[in-house]
């Protein structure tokens, strides 16, 4: 089997491994397909794996007796499997595929291993835990303050942030799972969004027409996390931006 | 045998199409759903451009496009509730 190339690899905290660390982790990297909602993580059950996504969107959402939303979201700027770089081998939330893609993933006790003996790798390693927290202290705010047409507008930005292209094949349910509340209320929100012109929103499809509209709607819930992501890393979220 | 239902939102004359609809086993219970999902928006969602849930209605029609039911979000807090003295 070809040896992975560092310089091929688009998942961001790999690339930029120094590389004497992607050395270490290197021969341990498998690559996986993302299956639309297939689950990378569930809620109290043993991780596995880190994961470092290379093409689309994992979500971690949390399940209460009330529902299920979602509490951060991964694309190739991350990993997911976060309390394994914490000492800790399983966490309360899940893991789901958001976006179909593919990833690199390393064997739990590899990774540790490896972190154990490079202090380097373990610092950039915990600089994306920072920057999560964050990502979902934002998403912890907006949920407590702002109408769902602004959340709505932030998560297009979040997962626009995360995909190639404007066009996303998202459904009005999915949405609906992903900001905790019921259907009818994201479908008034994607009207009010595609009557602005923000977006254009087709059967299972949602467009990003004009993103500085979705922002000037998210308003403060959005941007704070993605600056403090590309202050830590210095390169910004949204690759090629 | 599921059946789908559209929950479409009658809003001050303006009809807003449910455009994936849910599957629900049997009418009978079309009605409490409804009602569950009212409740949720009206106490649970925070919407900017509607002015109130209370000027909503569910038009709700089957797969043939038929109204099965029509319930006004007033029905989420029934009419005797506060203070009949």
């Amino acid at each position: 089997m070809a040896q992975l190339q560092q310089s091929l690899v688009r998942n961001r905290l790999l690339g930029s491994l120094s590389p004497d660390d992607f050395a270490r982790v290197q021969l341990h990297l498998e690559t996986v397909t993302f299956e639309l909602r297939q689950h990378l993580f569930r809620a109290d059950q043993k991780i596995s794996h880190v994961t470092f996504p290379e093409r689309g969107i994992a979500s971690i959402v949390a399940d209460t007796a009330e529902g299920r939303f979602e509490v951060g979201m991964v694309g190739s700027e991350g990993l997911v499997g976060t309390a394994l770089l914490l000492g800790i081998d399983r966490t309360p939330h899940t893991c789901m595929v958001q976006a179909p893609g593919e990833a690199l993933r390393i064997g739990a006790g590899e990774l540790q291993a490896a972190m154990e003996r490079s202090p380097t790798l373990r610092s950039l390693l915990l600089r994306f835990v920072h920057t999560f927290i964050v990502q979902v202290s934002q998403t912890a705010y907006a949920n407590a303050g702002y109408s769902i047409e602004e959340r709505l507008a932030r998560w297009l930005l979040m997962t626009h942030d995360r995909l190639e292209h404007d066009d996303m094949p998202i459904t009005h349910e999915f949405m609906s799972i992903m900001l905790g509340s019921r259907r009818p209320g994201v479908t008034l929100a994607v009207q009010m969004l595609e009557g602005v012109g923000a977006i254009r929103a087709t059967r299972g499809h949602i467009t990003v027409r004009d993103r500085q509209k979705l922002e000037q709607l998210a308003g403060q819930s959005y941007g704070f996390a993605e600056k403090e992501y590309s202050n830590v890393f210095q390169f910004p979220i949204k690759r090629g931006s | 045998m599921d059946v789908r239902y559209f929950m479409n939102i009658r809003y001050r004359g303006r009809l807003i199409s449910d455009p994936e609809g849910d599957e629900l086993s049997n009418e009978a219970a079309l009605h409490g759903y409804a009602l569950a999902i009212a409740r949720d928006l009206v106490f649970g969602t925070r919407m900017d451009t509607i002015r109130s849930w209370f000027d909503c209605s569910f038009e709700i029609t089957d797969e043939g496009g038929r109204t099965v039911l029509v319930m006004p979000f007033d029905e989420v807090v029934p009419e005797d509730e506060f203070g009949s003295a």
